[in-house]
């Protein structure tokens, strides 16, 4: 550990907020894959997140995204992505480049049908399904280090905040991303954006299942697997 | 428009672009194409400098359009 952040730690700095997040005494720490899929529909139909306006607000649609996985009894954390001083945070959307210097969704624990777990992150911003770490950095052209994981409440390694890396979780904040994303919801509404996202290979992965129960459908379409579709 | 405000992060002028990051915004600003652009860079730049809080309003592709 870096003396940096010893320091932080040393002296509470960080400030713990995970006071803020109550985890239900019945929370499921581990959940199926079907699960995630229809825990990301439901973040997804979040109708007051602006998922289709993407310049800004990962802050407060996570925020609210983590208080509702946590009022369905889940316990999430939340993934973060940093730039560099030579690696900026850029996304290729088909309508355009997206550059961001941080950016942050919930994650959850999911079942690698292996008898272990693995990482995955709900991000309706940017994807069409739950994806690992690796999945949600490449499409920001992030390296491994600059992704980390951190408890909601808890700063990221060398921030000092949970709700944005320098703003820490208060009693104030669910207000204060509310207005975000009132605002955001509203620009997107006028200018008309549309959620752009990418296929993630879970989504992908049911929906080949999905596809190989019904081959007599999947003659009539050429066998392709039918991508992007809705669970 | 969207009001902020913040203690400027970071400055990246380069290639002719100018974007400007604040620690409570994850994405990029820029500053609108018009008359008053070199002076709210210029005073993007000194804020930067002297590390202010500016009040600021923008726009929906994040394009600043005025400083208070």
């Amino acid at each position: 550990m870096a003396l940096r952040e010893y320091v932080l730690d040393m002296f509470n700095l960080r400030k713990d907020r995970t006071g803020f997040f109550r985890v239900a005494p019945d929370a499921v720490p581990v959940i199926s894959q079907a699960r995630a899929l229809e825990v990301f529909d439901v973040l997804k139909n979040m109708d007051n997140i602006a998922y289709g306006y993407t310049d800004d607000g990962g802050y407060a649609r996570t925020h609210l995204m983590c208080r509702n996985l946590f009022g369905a009894g889940l316990v999430p954390e939340k993934a973060w992505a940093f730039e560099t001083d030579n690696r900026e945070l850029i996304v290729k959307f088909p309508h355009g480049e997206q550059t961001w210097w941080f950016h942050v969704a919930p994650v959850l624990n999911v079942d690698d049908g292996k008898g272990g777990y693995v990482q995955m992150v709900f991000d309706p911003s940017l994807f069409d399904g739950p994806v690992t770490l690796k999945e949600w950095g490449d499409i920001m052209q992030a390296a491994p280090d600059q992704i980390f994981t951190a408890p909601c409440g808890k700063a990221p390694a060398k921030y000092t905040g949970d709700y944005t890396p320098y703003h820490r979780t208060g009693w104030a904040t669910d207000t204060a991303a509310i207005k975000v994303m009132d605002e955001y919801v509203q620009l997107q509404n006028e200018q008309g954006f549309m959620p752009s996202v990418f296929p993630s290979d879970m989504r992908n992965a049911a929906n080949d299942e999905r596809w190989n129960v019904q081959p007599a459908d999947a003659k009539k379409t050429g066998g392709q697997p039918c991508r992007n579709q809705k669970a | 428009m969207p009001e902020s405000k913040g203690v400027i992060r970071k400055i990246v002028e380069r290639d002719g672009g100018f974007k400007v990051s604040f620690p409570n915004h994850s994405g990029y600003f820029s500053v609108a194409e018009g008359e008053s652009r070199e002076n709210l860079m210029a005073r993007l730049r000194d804020a930067a400098q002297t590390g202010a809080t500016i009040t600021f309003r923008f726009d929906a592709r994040l394009n600043i359009t005025d400083i208070f």
